[in-house]
């Protein structure tokens, strides 16, 4: 069951540097949400609030019926990071069963789910490998399929395919929509890429930086499930030419 | 071995200081039962010691990333552990306590340092973003701990105890100098004296083939478990704190702690070890020892001379192994073909501990100056090449590939780009050896020459003189530190140098 989202008046500095200024936005239950925008300007630092990872110095999250505090220890929130942060000793069956052991939740009968989900990204065979003898995007799926584990109502996604190549990012990115369909949970996506966040978003957040904004948010219309071709129709292209032109204005300064 | 040999029967070697192997194999085999209990005893004595040293090692470490302030505070006797003389402590555990323990001890204290540096650096190089995944479930710090922190720890704590196999070889038997136990150390001492080289090469070969089995063991054992090598080198030393007090007080109230806390020990151990107040001297009676005793006098007088005699030997050592290591790392980097060729002596002279190679170089040299100078340039050479070779590899390529576009030569690459990223580690591996020249000059002086602190070490052990032994312990550790403190001021007034 996925949840609603809303985040009331964040701020968070480190230091001189306001990494977040009265962030509003609120994530309807199953919906995905992506959030651009130039580096520096918070995105990731919004994500770990969201996750509760860290704290804000002003402002809330709060959810539609728990607490961040309350999902986290049910284990209901699922990150993904940049660099896939696998345990290199660990294979990737047991890089995936890593959060059900902190849980306390790891039972014989759980080596079926994890099995499924090493399927489900489209890893099989791999199972007994080491983080070492993947490559990158491998790795990445490795993660989602860990972040995918605990069944979680929230999704939080930091750049998961930061590092990939064009062609293996347009597969990727076509992976995730499979994936993120069979249950829907509540997915916040924070990306470089402009077309990727138009294929995969309900809802698109443009933040700025110094400080650390939110400075547009704007609805994707396109409807599900969203075809491989979407990336060449003028709809598409339309919308990303729009999003780039925010962008770059906002990076020329008011 | 078969060169050795030939060169022996063919009269090229001095008789007297290089037997031929034939006839050191001989001495081995019709002294065997000799040769088989000393080892055991030695053996018995270093592992128990090893085990203790390094668990103590892995629990400290634990306890000072996971409390920083504790880590502060300790940093006294820390520093002290790195910069001990072995050698020098030995007189005081034979005095203090019987049987095995002084071997077992020494050998503790050993490996303590290495293996705990080693690994405290291992549980704080942990990546951050595994740490907070396992925070995002929920997890404790001990949770995080478990899963993350110490099992990521395991190669360092692995080359940890693959490399103190030596010292914890070296620590037990350089405590049987002190207390004339049974054991190779002892054994040796004994050999020495006899004019007899075959028995000191023999001794020489077991001691470096245990040394070596040992550590093909431990590192047959740390393959098996770990998935990738560490080395140790790089990561010995202190290690900077993540967290720091709020207040400039606070700090300097901590370290004034870790300074004391060591002396409060000392000054304590009469109650802690119950022993006859007159064996175990305390800071204050050392200092009337050395002011306003009766032998005041010529006590002040024979430290200085030994001063005199020691501490220059113990920083051209420094020097001289520093730079041998150097112009060895440099070789290697720009005449690879050499550096193959050079890497399997210098494999060998690592395996072979200060009691090995001593008594050897003592034999070829003769007793004097030169044999001290040439066992502690060569102690200092191995950890000093080690970290250069290390920094060398860990320069980027790219920054020289820039040069190499350009067709600079060896020497303007060196200095344009080699030096800066070599710099800071030069002193690394400066600090690094500081105790352990000084531990080679001492054991020079110990076991050949008789002169400075080493031999007034052991004249005072033979007289029972225990003010001029407590003395000699605590001022040959006050030296080491010394040194290494200032190896650290000239690194800083370098660097504000530069940055200026």
């Amino acid at each position: 069951m996925a949840e609603g989202l809303c985040v009331t008046e964040v701020s968070k500095s480190f230091g001189p540097n306001q990494a977040l200024s009265s962030i509003e936005l609120c994530l309807p239950a199953g919906s995905f949400t992506a959030v651009i925008g130039p580096s520096g300007c918070g995105k990731s630092t919004l994500l770990r609030v969201i996750s509760g990872l860290l704290l804000p110095d002003r402002g809330q999250v709060s959810l539609a019926e728990s607490s961040p505090k309350e999902l986290r220890q049910r284990g209901k929130i699922g990150m993904s990071f940049q660099d896939s942060a696998l345990l290199p000793w660990r294979t990737v069956s047991e890089n995936i069963a890593l959060p059900l052991q902190i849980l306390h939740r790891y039972r014989a009968n759980e080596r079926a789910r994890i099995a499924a989900l090493v399927d489900l990204v489209g890893l099989s065979g791999f199972q007994d490998a080491k983080p070492a003898q993947l490559s990158g995007g491998m790795r990445q799926r490795v993660a989602i399929a860990r972040a995918l584990v605990t069944d979680p109502t929230l999704l939080l996604l930091d750049e998961p395919f930061a590092s990939l190549d064009l062609i293996l990012r347009r597969r990727m990115n076509l992976e995730l929509q499979r994936i993120w369909l069979k249950d829907r949970p509540t997915t916040v996506l924070v990306t470089h890429g402009i077309d990727e966040a138009v294929f995969l978003a309900d809802q698109i957040v443009v933040m700025a930086a110094s400080p650390g904004r939110i400075s547009e948010i704007i609805e994707v219309p396109f409807s599900r499930p969203r075809p491989t071709d979407l990336f060449t129709t003028s709809a598409f292209h339309a919308l990303t030419d729009r999003l780039e032109g925010h962008l770059i204005a906002g990076m020329a300064g008011p | 071995m078969v060169l050795w040999q030939l060169a022996s029967v063919a009269g090229f070697l001095p008789r007297d200081a290089i037997p031929s192997p034939l006839n050191v194999l001989v001495e081995l085999w019709s002294n065997r039962e000799a040769y088989a209990s000393n080892l055991a005893a030695t053996v018995f004595a270093a592992s128990i010691g090893y085990l203790i040293g390094n668990i103590l090692a892995v629990a400290a470490a634990v306890v000072f990333v996971r409390l920083p302030v504790v880590e502060r505070l300790a940093r006294g006797m820390n520093m002290i552990a790195f910069a001990v003389p072995a050698i020098a402590i030995g007189p005081l555990l034979a005095i203090a306590f019987q049987g095995v323990a002084p071997q077992i001890i020494l050998a503790a204290l050993s490996v303590y340092f290495i293996t705990m540096s080693v690994t405290m650096a291992g549980l704080r190089e942990v990546d951050p973003d595994a740490l907070a995944l396992v925070h995002l479930y929920g997890a404790s710090r001990w949770s995080a701990f478990r899963w993350i922190r110490l099992r990521s720890a395991l190669p360092h704590i692995m080359s940890g105890l693959r490399a103190s196999v030596t010292s914890a070889l070296l620590g037990a038997m350089l405590a049987e100098f002190g207390t004339g136990a049974t054991g190779l150390g002892s054994y040796l001492l004994a050999s020495m004296s006899l004019g007899r080289p075959e028995r000191v090469w023999g001794i020489a070969m077991v001691t470096t083939t245990t040394s070596l089995l040992l550590f093909h063991l431990i590192s047959w054992i740390a393959a098996r478990v770990t998935w990738q090598p560490i080395s140790t080198f790089a990561t010995t030393g202190f290690a900077r704190t993540d967290d720091r007090p709020a207040s400039r007080s606070a700090r300097f109230f901590v370290a004034a702690m870790a300074t004391l806390l060591p002396f409060v020990f000392w000054q304590s151990l009469p109650l802690l070890l119950n022993l006859s107040p007159a064996v175990i001297q305390t800071p204050s009676e050392i200092w009337t020892y050395l002011t306003s005793g009766p032998e005041a006098v010529t006590a002040w007088a024979s430290i200085l001379s030994a001063a005199k005699q020691t501490i220059p030997l113990a920083i051209a050592g420094m020097a001289l192994g520093g730079v041998a290591a150097l112009s060895l790392a440099l070789a290697r980097t720009f005449f690879p073909s050499l550096g193959q060729a050079i890497v399997a002596p210098v494999l060998l002279l690592q395996s072979m501990p200060l009691v090995a190679l001593t008594p050897l170089i003592i034999l070829a040299l003769g007793r004097g100056a030169a044999a001290t100078l040439a066992i502690s340039t060569s102690v200092c050479f191995y950890p000093a090449f080690l970290t250069l070779a290390q920094a060398l590899e860990g320069t980027p390529e790219a920054a020289l590939d820039v040069l190499r576009l350009y067709r600079a030569s060896p020497l303007q690459m060196l200095r344009i780009v080699i030096l800066q990223y070599l710099t800071p580690y030069l002193f690394t591996a400066a600090r690094l050896v500081a105790p352990t020249g000084l531990l080679g000059v001492m054991t020079a002086e110990w076991l050949a020459t008789g002169y400075g602190f080493g031999g007034l070490m052991n004249e005072a052990r033979g007289n029972l003189d225990y003010g001029m032994i407590w003395t000699v312990a605590s001022i040959t550790v006050f030296i080491s530190l010394g040194l290494y403190e200032l190896i650290l001021a000239i690194e800083r007034a370098v660097r504000s140098l530069r940055e200026s």
